[in-house]
């Protein structure tokens, strides 16, 4: 059982543990630990219980990808992190609400405490709705090569192509096509990006 | 790991920091390393889509633990139908007439969202990538090949347009680029023209490339006869290049136009 988290996974663990393959375990500590305090949160500040949910998950997906590139190294709080990225959620979700003039001033002078450009572009669904225009198969290939960083050979072994080449070739096109979505949603391809320093 | 044919590899190649950017335009022959470095960022943003993607995934599957169930807005209550005086014996035909729409709707909502011919050339679609092959016209090929790489499909047409010696593989990819700016008509063209000197010369340069994108041009031009055809052809020719890349059930499909 997970009652007892709190007192013991510290933030140095839970980094270590959501940089590795199985999230299970850290992503449950993380439920344990600061679930209800963040839907309190949000309910505070005028949201429901369901918005506080969604606005948790998303705000762990990003605490999750912040980790994994690197940027996110326990210099803040995991809990301060958290309540600054449901902050900011919530006042964007406000704003796509047509409510922004009368809930700014709640926050008028309140500094930001995540850069905006972590959470733009992260209406909810349009993942979801790319991913399903893509098909089934595109979006198995993609995520073997992609996020359990599976070799074209492994990838073979679960799908039904003839060789290595035609593998490749199909993971090109599912790419070509996401690319395409992509670029069509200038909001998500914003958010997406990545500044690399081209040598 | 293979070596890398397309600029995907490469992307690959250098998010996994194994080659830097430099590599890749040398590796890539490219020459507008502006034009690359946007080329890369949609790689490397989609590739981030997918890992998000699949956090999301992973993460939905505990939140459903902790998370309130959705509540449902409940539906307006609907009004019953209150039969109309003095229509009695039209009732019935209405109904029917009612029926039929539906049905022919039902058809053409199902023609458009699977087996329309776009529908059908998007999924069947496989992008042409050039390989290092020299033709007997050096220099145009070159030039050809670089614009081609590039994704410069109206250069490839102009240096195309500008050239009389030309062979079969300027001409293909003069073609391909036609296809890939929605000329159809000018692509149907230039790929016919392979076929046919071809045939005249007894030869087969770049003629299963010429018949299977003259496939994929016959579906977008609404030719489904002409485009089964083909593909019944590459289909049953297991030594085709593309015979992979037609399979059964597009055929089937093919047939349902």
């Amino acid at each position: 059982m997970l009652e007892d988290l709190p007192n013991l996974i510290s933030d140095e663990d839970l980094i270590s543990g959501l940089d590795r393959t199985d999230l299970s375990v850290p992503v449950k500590a993380l439920y344990e630990m600061f679930f209800r305090d963040i839907v309190e949160f949000v309910q505070i500040k005028g949201g429901s219980e369901e918005d506080g949910a969604d606005i948790f998950q998303e705000a762990i997906v990003i605490l999750i990808e912040e980790i994994r590139e690197g940027k996110f190294r326990g210099d803040s709080k995991i809990k301060t992190f958290l309540y600054g990225i449901a902050r900011n959620l919530w006042l964007m979700e406000l704003r796509t609400k047509e409510r922004r003039k009368k809930r700014e001033e709640n926050y008028m002078y309140a500094e930001p405490l995540v850069e905006e450009a972590k959470i733009s572009g992260r209406e909810s669904g349009a993942l979801e709705k790319l991913f399903s225009e893509i098909g089934d198969v595109c979006k198995k290939i993609l995520i073997g090569f992609y996020y359990d960083n599976k070799s074209m050979k492994m990838l073979l072994n679960e799908f039904d192509f003839k060789n290595e080449q035609v593998l490749r070739n199909r993971k090109n096109l599912c790419m070509k096509k996401l690319k395409e979505l992509i670029s069509s949603n200038p909001a998500l391809l914003k958010s997406l990006k990545t500044i690399y320093i081209y040598e | 790991m293979n070596k890398p044919t397309t600029n995907d590899d490469l992307f690959d190649l250098f998010a996994a920091k194994k080659i830097s950017f430099a590599e890749i335009i040398n590796l890539a022959g490219k020459s507008n390393s502006e034009e690359v470095k946007e080329q890369l960022d949609i790689h490397l943003a989609a590739a981030k889509a997918v890992r998000r993607f699949a956090i999301k995934q992973e993460v939905a599957g505990i939140h459903k633990m902790y998370a309130p169930e959705k509540v449902q807005e409940p539906l307006a209550p609907i009004a019953p139908l209150r039969s109309l005086p003095g229509i009695g014996p039209v009732k019935w035909f209405m109904r029917i007439a009612a029926s039929v729409t539906l049905l022919i709707g039902l058809y053409a909502t199902q023609y458009v969202v699977f087996y329309s011919p776009n529908k059908m050339y998007d999924s069947t679609f496989r992008e042409y990538y050039v390989n290092t092959e020299r033709s007997t016209t050096a220099i145009t090929e070159s030039e050809i090949s670089a614009a081609f790489r590039n994704g410069d499909y109206k250069r490839v047409i102009s240096l195309f347009n500008s050239n009389t010696a030309i062979s079969n593989r300027e001409k293909f990819l003069a073609g391909y680029s036609q296809l890939q700016l929605n000329n159809f008509t000018s692509a149907e063209s230039l790929f016919q023209e392979i076929i046919q000197l071809n045939k005249q010369q007894g030869s087969s340069y770049f003629q299963d490339e010429a018949e299977y994108y003259l496939a994929m041009v016959q579906l977008k031009l609404g030719n489904t006869d002409n485009a089964l055809k083909l593909m019944k052809e590459i289909h049953d020719n297991k030594e085709h290049t593309f015979n992979e890349s037609v399979s059964n059930w597009m055929i089937l499909r093919a047939k349902w136009y």
